[in-house]
């Protein structure tokens, strides 16, 4: 059926003109209690790694850049994957991994194929306490798939990127993206892929990530 | 679907079936329990009900202006956008995808829209291969059957009966551990997700001012399906819609909070588009498939236009004490439960689920449910109003209350009824109550005693007090 | 205080007992009674199978049976559910009947709702002493919203133990006609019900509706349960020593 017929269908149905612009609205997002809620950086970051782990996700908090390559390195040698693969060097890497990933012959993503890796590493956007959410933009050298595919995945992030709700990242994405070109795909994760649809017994790495291991740089909230 | 037998008939059928309603009550009872946790734990719950409410009867109210901003945004990022009035055009949008792609293989995740259509087998029809790719809907699709609950919807089937099913798919040495099933399935579908030429999948809620589809799954099986393979084919109910990304925060909360009593989903995946110039990764083509397929008769009915609200969590058929008595596949319908009672005959629109409305007690714990207020059970009495109007009623029942019309009108002939059946039950009433299985009431009597009735009604006790021959 | 009693064909009929219990504790509460002997049935029956013709010209015997009423007062939550919620909407066609319909809809109160609300009467002394579960009906605590009143009156009652019934607030699956037209579904639900208030080890059974007693009743005593089944009225007096003139 051609656009226009369906959406005037509609239209007169709903007894108007089609295309008519609504009037003002009341309700819009979350109630006015939960979008005011005050909060600081310690009791956010708290928030977020609670949450994140109630959900079976991992955190490991690191107060420097030297501490978290060095838990980076720990948890690849715990592992020891047949394979790593790892978002490209020109991706929005909160922190600076390049010596690891070069260390484990990471494969970058537009470099060489990842539909393979064991162990997946990428950066993230941002961390949400409400929900336990680590939230990836993907695209360019961010690719969707080195977090998608393997059985494990770690991601680099730092406190200050912990908002407070999912609407706080919803606006902070909507900054950055012009009107109508959010990131083509924008991936709000929470914990490893689960799944209760065999009698009701849950159980995790169902078609993605079985670990998520999220390690956290101390900053402050004024960001890097 | 099975629409021949009769709603009361598969009832029958599925109330001697125990191990599939242990099953449902087990199933039902954890996830309301755990909605019950979550939202007491979260707090305002009412408030964001409220919310919720007035956010899709705004967007409803509004429908075809966030559509069209929808559609315009998605088209202006390169995605292809099909308007369907019903099931067969959606069906052509597919037909002309699979044979432009010349596809042989294609993988789903979980879409009631695909079910309503009869998607699968239109898609075997054709010679493609099609694997649904949510654990659930594997198991259900490997047994030849169909889900029987919306979100669940393996929840009649035992972990021997998948197991022997897996077998048959290829797996060799399972055992019955989740975890061996489960990493076969993670096995065998991987390979489906890197072969397949499309991916179908359904969609939450639609973001009118960026154009955007958010998913909602546990598993990740979604975010396979949509992005490995060339094509990306998303199927929505035109109701799907949300104006803005704030109000699609509400939604986060609300959906998985009341369909599994998760706080949150494990993966929200917000699709605008298909790949941009310099991803690396994604679908090159996007189409999107806006279906109506019966809902727009419900616009402008001030009875049933907020069936459109509806979010599909389920949460109505966790509470439901008929589904819980009788699980999703007697219903007859892809949409079971309370939902499936009022939504199923309103599509349709014609003389298929009219029985629908009638499996409810109307209790009112499904609207006590829903995360966005639809009073499912004043519609199940409107739609029982509408069939009685179109029908007459049938037979047995029009006499029945063309009698109960003239005698309760009249107090006289009311108790001149009562009393003609005080003598009528005679002999059947012993010890106070009616064991027979008489008339109508022997669907009662089956396994209930009926009250017989007394010597005095109320009113020959009140009458007789007042007239001074009893004190008190 | 003038009080009419609707005391619904379902008492009327099968249960006087609870109809006289009802009386009784209006008069204790200092209410003179009075029964409009016009008033049949709320029209349930009929609008919940889609007959809402019918319905409608059986519910105007209680438009005009409580045309006069300061307060109409009845011992089932359904029904009062049934004239609350939907009797406005249900004569929406004609204008003088809608509003004698809105102003009977106003002034109709479900007993316990009336006692404890408009009343402010909880305690009408005495004692029960049994063990007591309550089953809320699902008009009267969803429709209505009457939620606690109910066991706020069953609390003042001196004895009384009152215990958890798992699963209360499921539907006994009473339903009105559902229990005939689906009456395997109904029975089903029954039975739960039924085993349910066994388990909770309750001597006596309360509600605030006959419907679903009678349903839940019907089952207990066809399976041979030791229970007591009774109405919240008919406790209350009972326990007030209200009822010992009611056997007939």
């Amino acid at each position: 059926m051609d656009k226009t017929a369906f959406l005037a269908n509609i239209a007169s149905r709903l007894g108007r003109p089609p295309g008519s612009a609504p009037g003002r609205r009341d309700a819009i997002g979350v109630p006015d209690f939960w979008a005011h809620r005050r909060t600081s950086h310690e009791e956010r970051v708290a928030t977020f790694c609670a949450r994140f782990q109630a959900l079976a996700g991992e955190i490991v908090r690191c107060d420097s850049e030297a501490a978290l390559l060095a838990a980076l390195d720990e948890a690849l040698k715990a592992l020891n994957p047949p394979s790593v693969g790892a978002w490209g060097k020109h991706a929005p890497w909160p922190v600076n991994v390049e010596k690891v990933l070069e260390k484990w012959g990471a494969r970058r993503f537009g470099e060489q194929p990842v539909l393979d890796i064991d162990v997946g590493i990428t950066g993230a956007s941002f961390g949400v306490a409400d929900t336990g959410t680590i939230v990836l933009a993907c695209g360019d050298a961010a690719g969707r798939t080195v977090h998608q595919v393997p059985l494990v995945h770690l991601v680099v992030m730092r406190e200050s990127q912990v908002v407070q709700s999912l609407g706080d990242a919803m606006a902070r994405l909507r900054e950055v993206a012009p009107i109508g070109h959010l990131p083509a795909y924008v991936h709000f994760i929470s914990g490893p892929s689960r799944s209760s649809d065999i009698e009701n017994d849950q159980t995790i790495g169902v078609h993605g990530p079985a670990r998520v291991i999220c390690f956290l740089l101390q900053d402050s909230a004024d960001g890097p | 679907m099975n629409t021949k037998s009769s709603v009361r008939d598969r009832a029958k059928v599925a109330l001697g079936d125990d191990f599939l309603r242990g099953a449902v009550h087990f199933t039902t009872d954890r996830l309301r329990n755990r909605k019950q946790a979550v939202t007491e734990d979260f707090g305002h719950w009412e408030a964001w009900r409220d919310r919720g409410e007035a956010i899709r009867r705004h967007t409803i109210e509004h429908l075809d202006f966030y559509l069209a901003q929808f559609a315009d945004n998605l088209e202006r990022l390169g995605a292809h956008v099909h308007f369907c009035a019903d099931a067969r055009e959606a069906l052509d949008v597919v037909t002309d995808i699979v044979h432009t792609k010349a596809a042989r293989r294609v993988v789903k995740s979980k879409s009631m829209v695909t079910e309503e259509i009869h998607l699968n087998h239109h898609l075997e029809e054709l010679g493609v291969e099609v694997v649904e790719t949510d654990l659930g809907e594997y198991i259900v699709q490997l047994a030849g059957e169909t889900p029987s609950h919306i979100i669940i919807p393996a929840i009649h089937k035992t972990r021997e009966q998948i197991k022997a099913l897996f077998e048959a798919d290829g797996g060799e040495n399972l055992t019955t551990e989740t975890r061996d099933l489960v990493a076969f399935a993670r096995r065998r579908l991987r390979e489906m997700y890197l072969t397949a030429d499309i991916g179908i999948t359904g969609c939450n809620f639609a973001i009118a001012d960026t154009g955007s589809i958010a998913l909602f799954t546990n598993e990740g099986n979604a975010d396979l399906v949509a992005n490995l393979p060339k094509t990306h084919i998303v199927f929505m109910g035109m109701e799907r819609i949300l104006p803005t990304l704030a109000d699609l925060e509400v939604f986060a909360h609300l959906l998985p909070k009341s369909a599994t009593g998760q706080n949150t989903i494990t993966y929200l995946s917000l699709i605008t588009g298909p790949r941009r110039a310099g991803d690396g990764d994604g679908p090159e083509e996007m189409h999107v498939v806006i279906l109506d397929n019966g809902r727009s008769r419900q616009l402008g009915d001030p009875d049933f236009q907020a069936v459109l609200h509806c979010i599909r969590c389920g949460a109505c058929l966790n509470v439901c004490p008929v589904y819980r008595q009788i699980g999703g596949h007697a219903y007859g319908s892809v949409y079971p439960g309370p939902i499936g009672a009022v939504l199923s005959p309103l599509l349709e629109g014609g003389e298929a689920y009219q029985d629908l409305p009638y499996a409810s007690s109307l209790c009112g714990a499904c609207y006590e449910a829903c995360p966005v207020k639809i009073p499912l059970h004043d519609m199940l009495v409107k739609e029982r109003q509408q069939f009685v109007a179109k029908t007459g009623g049938k037979t047995g029942e029009k006499a029945a209350f063309a009698a109960y019309r003239v005698t309760f009108a009249d107090h006289r002939r009311y108790l001149g009824a009562i009393r003609l059946a005080r003598r009528l039950q005679g002999g059947f009433a012993k010890g106070g109550v009616i064991r027979a299985k008489i008339g109508p009431l022997a669907g009662w009597t089956d396994r209930r005693d009926f009250p017989a009735l007394g010597q005095q009604t109320f009113r020959e006790w009140w009458m007789e007090r007042k007239r001074g021959t009893r004190r008190g | 205080m003038k009080v009419s009693l609707f005391v619904t064909c379902i008492v009327d009929a099968a249960f006087p007992r609870v109809g006289i219990a009802t009386t009784r504790l209006l008069e204790a509460s200092g209410c003179e009674v009075d029964f409009p002997i016009g008033q049949t049935c709320c029209g349930q029956p009929a609008f919940n199978s889609g007959y809402a013709d019918e319905a409608r010209h059986v519910a105007r015997t209680l438009l005009e049976a409580f045309a006069d009423a300061d307060a109409v007062v009845s011992p089932s939550g359904s029904c009062v559910g049934m004239i609350r919620h939907y009797y406005p909407s249900l004569f929406a066609g004609d204008p003088a009947l809608a509003q004698a319909a809105q102003r009977l809809a106003d002034k109709t109160y479900e007993l316990s709702q009336f006692l404890v609300r408009r009343l402010e009467k909880v305690d009408f002394g005495g004692r029960f002493p049994h063990r007591v579960t309550f089953h809320p009906s699902c008009h009267g605590s969803r429709l209505l919203g009457v939620r606690d009143e109910p066991l706020e009156l069953l609390r003042h009652v001196r004895d009384l133990e009152l215990v958890d019934l798992p699963y209360a607030r499921d539907c006994c699956g009473f339903g009105g006609t559902f229990s005939v037209k689906m009456s395997e579904i109904s029975s089903s639900m029954a039975a739960e019900k039924a085993e349910n208030v066994v388990a909770s080890g309750a001597e006596v059974l309360v509600s605030t509706d006959m419907g679903c007693l009678m349903n839940i009743g019907g089952t207990l005593s066809r399976r041979g349960a030791r229970v007591r089944v009774m109405h919240l009225a008919e406790l209350l007096a009972e326990a007030a020593g209200l009822t010992e003139e009611v056997t007939a």
